[in-house]
């Protein structure tokens, strides 16, 4: 199967997550009604400079997007995650798909928000926002199952109950930083 | 001799729901392929964004759009466009949408003709009716289908 583009080298590869970000500026920017002007004012620079780097994505930074992101009300978070594409035939996956997923499930601030979230809404689009991470939710909530009434609990985390899955129900793990 | 037409999809063979390709022929007319690949880096990095965008099903009007029935009389509404505005230069990829796949018909193609660099901010109509004559020539037409031809 073909690689995607951004597979051919990592300047391709960021130069797409950074026009996903641009993508997320730019839309909030409409929203709040803030111009290149305005922006470049706020960060002290040229609006050639704020145009410059919006026209080139790969010239962004990290530095460069938190200042950019804090400018217009917004903050920044890098994800990880596993898509089964590890040969990179897809590309990666947008930043508005994770920032959608995580308005969707009520904007969980920690891990507590989160596993409070994921005991009561539909698991599997829970799995979908947090990947992986779920199966770090998993021990917590099959305890929490074990000593409440299972009836009460979404089904995936009473099959975890169920399971077998007990051993570590004496001690409350602490949660992954 | 009559032009042949083929086509070569840019973006991944395999996306479920949509893919953007070329059109190609000796057809003076047709300058997508010949203009992506005179595009600088920072260029074509950033229509494979927007392709990769409109695959996705993500809404993004700046980069890329389609016409409705209430522009040009209607006469336009299988164009669409890909866009990519800088400092002094629009452009734009030019082409039509089709669903080669009889048994998948929400499946979508955009076929790109032409590529416009521009000064102006606002479309030419005479690269709208281009890919128009173009995209209905019984050639295209075959080369389309022939090239998303389902395999048995």
């Amino acid at each position: 199967m073909k690689a995607h583009w951004t597979a051919q080298s990592v300047k391709d590869y960021i130069f797409r997550i950074a026009s996903d970000f641009i993508v997320q500026l730019e839309n909030k920017m409409e929203v709040s009604h803030i111009t290149q002007d305005k922006l470049a004012k706020k960060l002290g620079v040229t609006k050639g400079r704020v145009s410059q780097l919006i026209n080139h994505p790969g010239n962004f930074s990290l530095g460069k997007m938190i200042e950019y992101a804090k400018a217009v009300g917004m903050k920044v978070s890098i994800v990880a995650y596993e898509d089964n594409d590890p040969k990179n035939t897809k590309g990666p996956i947008d930043s508005e798909i994770f920032r959608i997923c995580w308005e969707q499930l009520g904007k969980p601030r920690d891990f507590w928000e989160a596993q409070g979230i994921l005991t009561t809404k539909n698991v599997s689009a829970a799995n979908v926002t947090f990947g992986r991470r779920i199966e770090d939710f998993k021990i917590f909530d099959a305890r929490r199952s074990s000593l409440e009434n299972v009836t009460t609990c979404p089904p995936f985390f009473a099959i975890e109950s169920f399971a077998g899955n007990k051993k570590t129900f004496e001690d409350d793990k602490p949660l992954p930083s | 001799m009559a032009d042949t037409y083929k086509i070569e999809v840019i973006t991944s063979e395999n996306h479920e729901r949509r893919a953007v390709a070329f059109l190609i022929s000796e057809d003076a007319r047709v300058t997508s392929k010949s203009g992506f690949d005179s595009l600088d880096k920072n260029t074509e990095r950033t229509f494979r964004a927007k392709f990769d965008y409109w695959l996705s099903g993500k809404p993004y009007r700046k980069g890329y759009h389609g016409w409705n029935k209430s522009q040009y009389q209607g006469k336009y509404t299988h164009c669409f466009v890909f866009t990519s505005r800088e400092e002094r230069t629009a452009q734009r990829f030019y082409g039509f949408l089709c669903n080669p796949k009889p048994s998948d018909p929400r499946y979508c193609v955009c076929i790109l003709i032409r590529y416009a660099p521009k000064t102006r901010r606002e479309t030419d109509e005479t690269d709208l009716k281009i890919v128009e004559e173009i995209g209905i020539l019984p050639a295209v037409q075959e080369a389309v289908s022939n090239h998303f031809k389902e395999k048995p």
